[in-house]
């Protein structure tokens, strides 16, 4: 988010705060310790907003609505916001309900309704689906690694995620930034002995073994993806952390040249 | 795997579309249209090309309605499910189709002659059910047509237009674009002073309708019909003949009105021609046997502004339908057209352009009624190097078809309303960028608009310094849907016109600050712009005088449904529901008795007859649980059942969410969960609180206005019309008798005169009966798919 400078004054669950023009309510939430509850909201991504269980109440003179704390700019003075007010509760009980009908066969998600308090729902559930659909995966592969290897597919309740034909492709680095997002642990990864698997998108992808030790760290396509975009040398790169280290220590202590040269990282 | 990959005609395609990304859709339609699929090949290398993740392209390519990934048959059947053709039946001739081809809706034919595809409205209600078959209209389809249909289409042979031949058509002829250039107001006037002498008001002139619900009832072979009649010249006189945009009165298309009389001819077929041009051109009188005959007296009516239909309209925004020719920016001039433009160039600044849209209290005819001249306003004092001003001619409500007629019958009002927009908004500011947005589903609309484009941009209206104005310039580009109801959003519109899959994003930062490419933008529906030229040229004041407190001049719906005159009406804001059915929609359908009027489309809501007098007004109609929309208003008689309504609703939205949030997606399946338990016949008591609780939730908690909208029509009619819900749950009947699992056909001996139509036509060979004697239905073998009640002419057959 932007922070223009501007200071603006609210209230929050009854609680005085001024911030800077642009803010979300989540962030000023989260400096008064009021927490409100996330799942598809990652700080490193920008909000996405599709979740909807980080509604709130936005009150501003007469108007009264109900708004997503991860993605609403505060840019107004005297907002009068409550995370828990009795509509903002009753809807996002719903909310829960839906997401829990959804992936109740996912513990995750069913750990996450209960501790907002939904333990159960009436609504039709849905067997084996664990995605929530909550995008991280697709956005940190599209905006923080660049590759956009994984997308959506189709629309409505149809929507799911998926690979360009439902085929392998060789965008996805097996670099696994999608796995680490993942709120429901619905992305599994492994690495074999010769190639990094990661089973959603189709993908086997050769691992990169250290040119010194011959560990496995990461994956050949990664190796290639670096290369291609930062002036780092050669070298550097096909030596894991641990032989970097050593290579550099070796080259200080005048035994070899080290390994990355000058290292522009 | 594929079939290969045609590079070279790819490449052709990519530079007509100036290797836009922004224009994927267009091209992608191209491919389609080709292949009758989007082959993996292609797209790979249009991804390529376009450098556009190939992700991103599948996810195009999967999103939009208009595309499949597996190849269609050689002839296309696209059953349309709007609103109005449902209340009439869609779903069997649907159902029928799909028995014939042994297919289901989606699917290919294993010898890929026939696909059968669903489409939310074609808008073209007042013939509904409605079919096309590779392009061509079939209306008011009932189950026993659909042998011939399939008959005919493989007759056919492949005769598909391809949509490279129907653009070329557009090209306006080259000579006389050189021909004329209006340099400044001065050469407009002149000119249009020159049309006016070339134009005798006495010489008479044939009006054939050209819009899609005439050409679809056979206008074109009455058209052959004059022309050649007029050709051989045996009258002696000399006859203009013009297809004009659509009149509105579908219902009795084709349509043909004489001048200098004004006689409204209905019905029209080619061999009635030869009696018009000599009772009416040559003689001066009316053919009886083919004007509008009123149905309860009986008593013709001749004179078009005499026909109850029209009579009781204020038509401003339509007037000039039925006196121009859509494709010739010569007869728009000669009736006054770019006048309006001429004035607002030069005679006002753009901040006096705004405040007189603003003080005309113009609100956006789209469906939020926003103040038009604020929304402008707003976008000229954002911040940013240009600003986008887009026509959203994305029609998307099934049982609606007002921005499709406008577009087909008088396309450069609405460019006009856009060029004196962007001078508005823009002017002195920043540059401008014109858009529009069409449904792909329209394709005269979008013909006519190019045409329109190409012919304002040869005359100069288009282009560098417009009408001599230093230093204003602006142009337009069109793009088209892929058939995503979502995209009549403005963000999701937006992100589509950038090439990307139509999918809404929070507005907490709007559009006319931050929009298309992040820069300001402006958007408004096709007939907001064409009020444009009106307030401009006469004035806010007289525009302000017509209509209510809040919601002024005029506004169009189509009046679809279960009423005697359906078509488009334009009436002045303030007038109650029950004046628009009843005086100019002439009431219900064969003499059954009103139950609803839906208006707003598929985010409106259902209206009981105690609000029929409620008046035509933003504010009123949205206080009623119901709204304005984009002006579709689909009237409901006894035999429909509410809570199918409802669902059927639903079952639109589910189709057409773009699944992005949680309660859009999962609320509308979880609703329609409980809404099927309910029309089996297994609904409980407590499902009616948690519908009302999940309607809520999904109004509340929704990203956009689709689904912040989605519940209304659950709700209204859980509001008004809760016996019916409760019959379906207490009694286990549907009291419309729609319902099949709470049905059953029976036949009445006392009615059934033993005329054997109903038995061969039984998909199930569950009907006996001789000659002459009452007939029975084997309730074991009956599927309860109510061809025998369509068909049977003495209602023998009964749906209890």
């Amino acid at each position: 988010m932007e922070h223009h400078g501007t200071v603006h004054q609210v209230t929050i669950d009854g609680r005085p705060i001024s911030v800077e023009d642009g803010t979300t309510i989540l962030e000023a939430a989260a400096r008064l310790g009021i927490e409100v509850p996330t799942l598809c909201h990652h700080p490193a991504l920008e909000p996405y907003g599709v979740c909807r269980v980080c509604i709130v109440e936005l009150r501003k003179g007469k108007r009264v609505k109900t708004v997503t704390a991860c993605n609403y700019p505060i840019q107004d003075d005297e907002l009068v916001i409550y995370t828990k007010s009795e509509n903002i509760v009753r809807d996002r009980r719903t909310v829960l309900e839906l997401l829990l009908a959804r992936c109740y066969s996912s513990p995750v998600v069913r750990e996450f309704c209960a501790k907002h308090g939904v333990f159960d729902t009436d609504l039709v559930k849905t067997e084996g689906e664990l995605c929530t659909l909550c995008g991280r995966c697709v956005n940190v592969c599209r905006d923080l690694i660049g590759q956009a290897a994984i997308g959506f597919e189709s629309r409505g309740s149809h929507r799911s995620t998926a690979v360009p034909f439902g085929k392998p492709t060789d965008r996805c680095i097996g670099c696994g930034a999608c796995v680490h997002v993942c709120p429901t642990d619905c992305i599994k990864m492994e690495d074999l002995p010769q190639d990094r698997v990661v089973d959603r998108w189709m993908t086997t992808a050769p691992i990169l073994k250290c040119r010194r030790c011959g560990k496995g760290f990461g994956t050949v396509r990664e190796l290639e993806l670096l290369r291609s975009r930062n002036p780092v040398v050669k070298r550097y790169l096909e030596e894991c952390p641990e032989c970097r280290e050593r290579g550099l220590g070796e080259s200080l202590a005048g035994k070899a040249p080290a390994s990355g040269g000058s290292v522009a990282v | 795997m594929d079939i290969g990959v045609d590079q070279e005609w790819l490449d052709s395609i990519l530079d007509h579309f100036g290797r836009d990304p922004g224009q994927v859709i267009a091209i992608l339609h191209r491919v389609q249209d080709r292949h009758r699929y989007l082959p993996e090949g292609d797209l790979r290398y249009l991804a390529d090309r376009l450098s556009i993740p190939d992700s991103q392209l599948f996810h195009i390519s999967t999103f939009y309605g208009a595309f499949s990934l597996k190849p269609k048959g050689e002839h296309v059947c696209s059953v349309c499910m709007g609103t109005a053709c449902h209340v009439r039946g869609a779903h069997r001739v649907l159902e029928e189709l799909e028995r014939k081809l042994e297919i289901k809706a989606g699917e290919t034919t294993s010898d890929g002659e026939f696909s059968i595809d669903t489409v939310n409205c074609l808008g073209a209600c007042a013939l509904g059910p409605l079919v096309t078959v590779d392009g061509e209209y079939y209306g008011n389809m009932t189950t026993s047509k659909v042998a011939r249909l399939l008959k005919r289409a493989k007759g056919n042979g492949k005769g598909r237009l391809r949509l490279e031949d129907q653009e070329d058509e557009t090209r306006p002829s080259a000579d006389r674009a050189e021909k004329v250039h209006l340099a400044n107001p001065t050469a407009l006037s002149e000119y249009r002073a020159l049309l006016q002498a070339g134009y005798d008001p006495q010489q008479p002139l044939i009006a054939i309708c050209g819009g899609t619900g005439c050409l679809a009832l056979g206008a074109s072979s009455v058209r052959q019909a004059f022309d050649e009649a007029t050709s051989k010249n045996e009258l002696g006189i000399d006859v203009r003949m013009k297809f004009t945009g659509c009149h509105g009165f579908c219902e009795r298309g084709p349509l043909v009105v004489t001048h200098p009389q004004e006689n409204l001819y209905v019905g029209v077929k080619p061999q009635d021609v030869a009696e018009i041009l000599q009772t009416t051109v040559q003689q001066g009188s009316p053919v009886e046997r083919l004007v509008y005959h009123d149905p309860g007296t009986g008593e013709g009516i001749p004179q078009e502004t005499e026909v109850p239909f029209y009579k009781h309209q204020e038509r401003l925004v339509f007037g000039m339908n039925g006196l121009i020719d859509p494709t010739s920016i010569d007869d728009y001039i000669r009736i006054g057209g770019y006048s309006a433009l001429a004035r607002a160039l030069h005679e006002m600044t753009p901040e006096q352009v705004i405040a007189e849209v603003t003080e005309s209290g113009l609100r956006g005819r789209g469906g939020g009624g926003f103040s038009a001249g604020f929304k402008w306003e707003t976008c000229r004092n954002a911040h940013g190097p240009i600003r986008y001003v887009i026509v959203n001619a994305d029609e998307g409500d099934p049982g609606a078809y007002m921005d499709r007629s406008l577009l087909e019958g008088n396309p450069h009002s609405v460019l006009e309303g856009l060029i004196i927009g962007a001078y508005a908004i823009a002017f002195g500011v920043s540059k401008a960028q014109g858009y529009i947005y069409v449904r792909h589903e329209y394709p005269l609309a979008v013909k006519y608009f190019i045409r329109a484009v190409e012919e304002a941009r040869a005359y100069g209206l288009l282009g560098q310094n417009i009408l001599g104005k230093e230093g204003f310039h602006f142009d337009v580009r069109i793009s088209q849907g892929g058939g995503a109801f979502v995209c009549g959003e403005s963000s999701a519109l937006m992100a589509s016109l950038e090439g990307k899959p139509g999918e809404p994003k929070a507005k907490y930062v709007h559009t006319v600050h931050k929009g298309l490419y992040d820069q300001p933008s402006n958007l408004n529906n096709v007939e907001t712009w064409a009020n444009v030229p009106l307030i401009v040229g006469r004035g806010a004041d007289w525009y302000g005088g017509m209509g209510t407190e809040k919601s002024k001049g005029t506004k169009v719906f189509s009046l679809v449904g279960k009423v005697n005159h359906t078509g488009l009406v334009e009436v002045p804001m303030g007038i109650s529901l029950r004046e628009i059915i009843f005086r100019i929609g002439g009431g219900i359908r064969d003499g059954r008795q009103f139950k609803a009027v839906q208006t707003g489309g598929p985010s409106g809501g259902c209206l009981p007859e105690s609000h029929l007098d409620l008046p035509v007004d933003f504010d009123e109609l949205t206080k009623a649980g119901s709204m304005m929309g984009s002006g579709g208003m689909i009237v409901m008689d006894q035999d429909t059942c509410m809570v199918d309504v409802a669902r059927y609703f639903l079952r639109f939205l589910e189709g057409e969410s773009c699944g992005k949030c949680i309660p859009c997606r999962e609320g509308i399946q979880q609703i329609l969960h409980i809404l099927d338990r309910i029309c089996e016949g297994n609904g409980e008591d407590s499902d009616l609180e948690r519908l009302v609780a999940l309607g809520n939730a999904v109004q509340n908690t929704s990203l956009c206005a689709l689904g912040g909208s989605a519940a209304n029509p659950l709700l209204t009619t859980l509001e008004y019309f809760e016996d019916e819900y409760l019959a379906h749950i207490r009694d286990g009947t549907c009291p419309a008798g729609v319902c099949r699992d709470l049905i059953e056909f029976t036949i009445i001996e006392e009615k059934c005169t033993g005329c054997l139509a109903c038995i061969k036509p039984c998909p199930q060979d569950g009907i006996a009966g001789e000659l002459k004697k009452p007939h029975f239905i084997d309730r074991e073998k009956c599927i309860k798919c109510g061809i025998c009640y369509e068909i049977c002419k003495f209602d023998a057959v009964a749906r209890v």
